[in-house]
């Protein structure tokens, strides 16, 4: 599985770690670690509030081109 | 399960799954020992089948530290670790004691006996701190690689 560079880059410009972001979307720092890797393919549960705290689309953040 | 996240509870799935079928691998194996080379290495076959069973035990609760998939979001990792440490090495220095004073406790014949238990339950106890300390040396080289 690809890298999700734009989740990273999503973080960045909010200046949120990953551990900020997990603890919003109540997961462990280890699994938003493992999608930005690409190392594991999140559930759309978890896309969708991953989405909702960036303001974001699924398209965005998620889509593979 | 309700406390784990959705990365963690597929870890803990895909490693429970290997355990079982190591399990069944090793009760197989055991079978096996015992019939052709008639081979009995623990005291009883209930022994046997009890090592068996912490072996496959310490597979997955190391699996899951590794895989970060054991504690839970809100669990005091730190915490949960030294306790477990101290427990160990208090665990193992009792085993230590029964073999100096009763040697058989352990090992009979050259059968492992009920002492064994012991040996493994420390090792268990000990096994996930070391566990849990490469996981986070490992994780923090990999978060300075990241960033």
């Amino acid at each position: 599985m690809a890298k999700n560079l734009r989740l990273k880059v999503a973080r960045a410009k909010k200046d949120m770690s990953q551990q900020q972001l997990a603890d919003a979307v109540n997961v462990t720092r280890q699994t938003i670690s493992a999608i930005e890797r690409g190392d594991y393919n999140p559930t759309i549960n978890l896309c969708i509030e991953i989405c909702k705290e960036f303001d974001l689309t699924l398209n965005d953040l998620f889509w593979e081109e | 399960m309700k406390q784990y996240d959705e990365y963690q509870k597929l870890m803990r799935y895909k490693y429970g799954y290997y355990s079982f079928i190591y399990l069944i691998g090793l009760i197989i194996l055991n079978y096996f020992l015992g019939l052709f080379p008639n081979l009995q290495w623990g005291e009883t076959k209930e022994l046997e089948m009890l090592i068996i069973t912490f072996i496959v035990v310490l597979f997955y609760a190391n699996t899951s530290v590794y895989h970060n998939a054991y504690f839970r979001k809100n669990d005091n990792k730190k915490g949960i670790s030294w306790l477990f440490l101290i427990t160990g090495l208090f665990s193992l220095y009792t085993t230590y004691q029964t073999f100096l004073i009763m040697p058989e406790e352990i090992i009979i014949d050259g059968k492992l006996g009920g002492g064994a238990i012991q040996i493994f339950s420390s090792l268990l106890f000990l096994s996930i701190p070391i566990t849990t300390f490469i996981r986070n040396r490992i994780d923090k080289k990999i978060d300075k690689k990241e960033c």
